[in-house]
C-alpha cells in the first residue's frame, strides 16, 4: 500500500522529467483534477446508459466521463457490468437507453467499425494482435502506409520504431520480430503505442495487466502515463484496486450494473484503497 | 483529430532526440531456417534420384521435364498457398483445373484463344466466388464447402462430357505455343516462365501490398484483423476467386501443352497442391507461409515424378510420398500448435464481414 503511493509519485515525476517542454495536456494535469469541468467537452461522456439482455439488466443508468489526457479506472467485481459498458462504448452493441457523447457530440454506433472510425480503440486481452506477424506489420495493420500502390515498408518500420520509443519501449531488438515472441508488456506497448500514433480519442484497455508480473505491470503503467501525454483519454478495466490507484486520475466503481461510487485519486492512497474496496464489496 | 492533440504530438516529436534506433533487418526475415532445411532435403532427394536414374535426371531435357511437371501443380499451389496463409483450404481445385481445360477447349474454337482464356478464367472465378461466399457468409468450414463443390463439379463434368476426354487433333493451333514451346535450348517450356512469373506477382502482392498484409492477418488471427478494420471475409473471398482462376489457368496451360484433357485429370491435384505448400513451409492452420516455398514444394514434386519414372520405379510411390508428407505435416503441426487448435483451425467457422 505504502509502496504504491510512492510508485505513483515516482511515476508522475518521471513523466514530467522525461518530457521537459510542457505541452497542453501536461499543464492540465498539473493544475489538478482533470475532467469535463475543464475547458472543452470530455473526450467521452456516458449519460445514463443502460443495457438489458432480456429480463436481465446488465447495466443501469451508468454515467461518467473521461477527459482528454485523463486515465480512469473502471473497477468492480465479476458480473458488475464493466465489460458490458466497454462493449457499448466500442460499438459491439448499442445501449438499450441513454447516450454516449464524444467531445460533446452524441453518437450512436451500429457496430464496432463505426466506433473505431470515430477514434475509439479497444484492446482486448490476447485478441488485439496477430501473433504470427511481425511488429511493424501489426502496428500498421489495417492502416498500412503506401507509396505508389505498394507498402512503404521503410517508413512503416521507422515510424513503428519511433512510436514504440516514444511510448517508452526502448529495448525491443527489432521491429521485424514476430509478436509471438514478445512479452505481455511489450504487446501492450504495441497496442497502446498504436492508439497514440493513430491519434485515437479514447483507448479502452480490458484488464491490461491481468497476466503480467509486477515489474511488467509497472512498465505497462509507464506506457499508459506516456500515452496520456498525447491527450488520449484512457479507460482501464481493472480488478486490482491498488494497481488501479497507482496509475489513474479517477476511479469509477461499478456494482450490480450501476455506478456505486466515483473517486478522484490523490492524498492518502492507502486510505483511498480501503474506501474503494468497500464500495466494490457494497459495504460502503 | 483536434488541433491541440496534433500540436501536442508535434511538440513531443521535436523535443525527443532524433529517435531512430537502428532497425537492422535480420536475415531470418528473408530466408527461414525451415526453408534452408527444405532446400537441403530437395538437394538430397535430387541426388538420390540422380543415382537411381543413372545420372539421367541431371540432363537438361529431364530437368526441364521436371520443371514442366512442376508447373502443373505449381500454378495451383500459388493459389492454394495464399489461401492457406489466409486460413482456408480449397479442395475443389482439382476439378476446377479440369473445368479450365475443358471450357477453354470448347470455347477456343468458337471465340478465339484470348477470349476463351478470359471467359474460362471468369467462369473459374465464379466457382471461387461461390466457394468463398458459402464459406464466409454461411460460416461453413472451407474444408467442407470445397469438398462439396469438388463432387458437385465432378458430377457436372461427367454429365456434360459423358466421361470422354476432349482432344484437338494435331497439329495444335500455333498460338498454343505461348505456353508449350520450349524456351531456347533450355529443356523446359514457356509454361514454366508463366508459372514463375505469376508466382513472382503473387509473392509481391502478398508481401508488398496492404491486401497481402490482410491475408496474413486473416489467417493469423481473424479477431485481431477485424479489430483493426481488416475486412477478413472479403479478403478470403478474393483468395478463393484467385485460387480458382489459377487452377483453371493450369488446366488451360495443360490443354495447350497436350491438346487434350481427361475428365479425371484433376483427381488428387488438390492434395498435391496442399503438399507443395506444406513442403515449402506453409502452415496448415493459417498465418504463415511463402509463395517461394510453394514454388519450391511444387518443384520438389516435379523432380520426384520425373525421377521416379527415370529410375523405372512405379509412379505409385509418388502418391505414397504425397500421402506421407501430408500426414507428417499434420503430425508436426499438431505437435507445435496442439491438436485442439489444429482441429479448431480446420473447422474454423467464419462469421460474416
Ligand atoms: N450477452 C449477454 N447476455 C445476457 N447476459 C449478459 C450478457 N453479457 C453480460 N451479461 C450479464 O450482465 C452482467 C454484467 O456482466 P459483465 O459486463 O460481463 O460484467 P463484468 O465485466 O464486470 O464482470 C452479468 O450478470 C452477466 O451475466
Ligand atoms: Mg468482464
Amino acid at each position: 500500500m505504502e509502496s504504491s503511493a510512492t510508485q505513483r509519485t515516482d511515476g508522475a515525476l518521471t513523466a514530467v522529467v522525461g518530457n521537459p517542454p510542457a505541452s497542453a495536456p501536461e499543464d492540465r494535469r498539473e493544475t489538478g483534477v482533470p475532467g469535463p469541468s475543464e475547458a472543452g467537452p470530455a473526450a467521452l461522456e456516458l449519460r445514463r446508459i443502460s443495457k438489458r439482455f432480456g429480463q436481465v439488466v446488465a447495466v443501469r443508468d451508468v454515467s461518467f466521463s473521461l477527459g482528454h489526457g485523463e486515465v480512469v479506472a473502471l473497477l468492480g467485481d465479476n458480473g458488475a457490468g464493466k465489460s458490458t459498458v466497454v462493449k457499448m462504448i466500442s460499438g459491439v452493441f448499442a445501449p438499450t437507453s441513454g447516450e454516449i457523447r464524444l467531445d460533446g457530440q452524441a453518437v450512436r454506433f451500429r457496430n464496432s467499425k463505426q466506433a473505431r472510425e470515430r477514434g475509439i480503440a479497444t484492446v482486448y486481452q490476447d485478441l488485439a494482435l496477430v501473433p504470427t506477424m511481425n511488429v511493424w506489420r501489426n502496428f500498421f495493420l489495417g492502416s498500412e502506409l503506401r507509396h505508389r500502390g505498394r507498402l512503404d515498408v521503410k517508413r512503416m518500420r521507422a515510424e513503428t520504431a519511433q512510436a514504440l520509443h516514444e511510448i517508452g519501449l526502448r529495448n525491443l531488438s527489432s521491429v521485424d520480430q514476430e509478436v509471438k515472441g514478445l512479452s505481455g508488456g511489450e504487446r501492450q506497448a504495441l497496442s497502446i503505442g498504436r492508439a497514440v500514433h493513430f491519434q485515437q480519442r479514447v483507448l479502452l484497455l480490458d484488464e491490461p495487466t491481468a497476466a503480467l508480473s509486477v515489474k511488467e505491470t509497472e512498465k505497462v503503467f509507464d506506457y499508459v502515463r506516456q500515452a496520456r501525454q498525447s491527450g488520449i483519454g484512457i479507460l482501464l478495466i481493472m480488478h486490482n484496486t491498488v494497481q488501479a490507484l497507482s496509475v489513474s486520475d479517477r476511479v469509477v466503481v461499478m456494482r450490480h450494473g450501476e455506478v456505486a461510487a466515483e473517486f478522484a485519486v490523490g492524498g492518502d492512497l492507502e486510505a483511498l484503497a480501503k474506501q474503494v474496496n468497500l464500495a466494490i464489496s457494497g459495504a460502503a | 483529430m483536434s488541433a491541440d492533440l496534433a500540436n501536442a504530438t508535434t511538440a513531443q516529436d521535436s523535443a525527443s532526440p532524433p529517435p531512430l534506433p537502428s532497425v537492422p533487418r535480420p536475415l531470418t526475415s528473408y530466408v527461414s531456417g525451415r526453408m534452408i532445411a527444405v532446400i537441403g532435403v530437395l538437394v538430397a532427394v535430387l541426388a538420390v534420384l540422380t543415382g537411381t536414374s543413372g545420372g539421367k535426371l541431371l540432363s537438361a531435357t529431364n530437368l526441364g521435364g521436371a520443371l514442366d511437371a512442376s508447373s502443373e501443380v505449381g500454378f495451383i499451389a500459388i493459389g492454394v498457398t495464399m489461401l492457406m496463409i489466409g486460413g482456408e483450404f480449397d479442395l475443389s481445385v482439382g476439378q476446377v483445373f479440369v473445368v479450365g481445360g475443358l471450357a477453354f477447349a470448347g470455347l477456343d474454337k468458337h471465340i478465339g484463344f484470348l477470349p476463351a482464356i478470359i471467359v474460362t478464367l471468369l467462369l473459374a472465378g465464379a466457382i471461387g466466388l461461390i466457394n468463398g461466399i458459402i464459406t464466409v457468409v454461411f460460416g461453413i468450414p472451407s474444408f467442407i464447402t470445397t469438398l462439396g463443390t469438388y463432387y458437385a463439379i465432378a458430377g457436372f463434368i461427367l454429365l456434360i462430357t459423358g466421361a470422354s476426354p476432349v482432344s484437338y487433333l494435331p497439329p495444335l493451333p500455333h498460338v498454343f505455343s505461348v505456353f508449350s514451346a520450349h524456351v531456347g535450348g533450355l529443356g523446359f517450356r514457356w509454361e514454366v516462365v508463366w508459372w514463375i512469373g505469376l508466382a513472382a506477382v503473387a509473392a509481391w502482392i502478398l508481401h508488398r501490398t496492404s491486401f497481402g498484409n490482410h491475408v496474413f492477418a486473416a489467417g493469423g488471427s481473424p479477431e485481431a484483423a477485424r479489430g483493426t478494420g481488416v475486412r477478413v471475409g472479403l479478403t478470403k473471398i478474393v483468395l478463393f476467386v484467385a485460387c480458382s482462376a489459377l487452377s483453371a489457368f493450369s488446366g488451360i496451360v495443360l490443354f495447350c501443352h497436350l491438346g487434350s484433357m481427361e475428365v479425371t485429370a484433376g483427381s488428387g491435384l488438390q492434395l498435391q497442391a496442399i503438399a507443395a505448400a506444406v513442403i515449402g513451409g506453409t502452415a496448415l492452420f493459417g498465418g504463415v507461409g511463402t509463395i517461394f516455398g510453394g514454388v519450391l514444394g511444387s518443384f520438389f514434386l516435379g523432380v520426384l515424378t520425373v525421377g521416379l519414372v527415370l529410375s523405372g520405379a512405379s509412379t505409385q510411390y509418388y502418391e505414397l510420398f504425397v500421402g506421407i508428407v501430408l500426414i507428417g505435416a499434420v503430425i508436426a503441426q499438431v505437435k507445435t500448435v496442439g491438436a485442439s487448435r489444429f482441429v479448431h483451425a480446420l473447422f474454423r467457422r467464419n462469421s460474416g464481414r
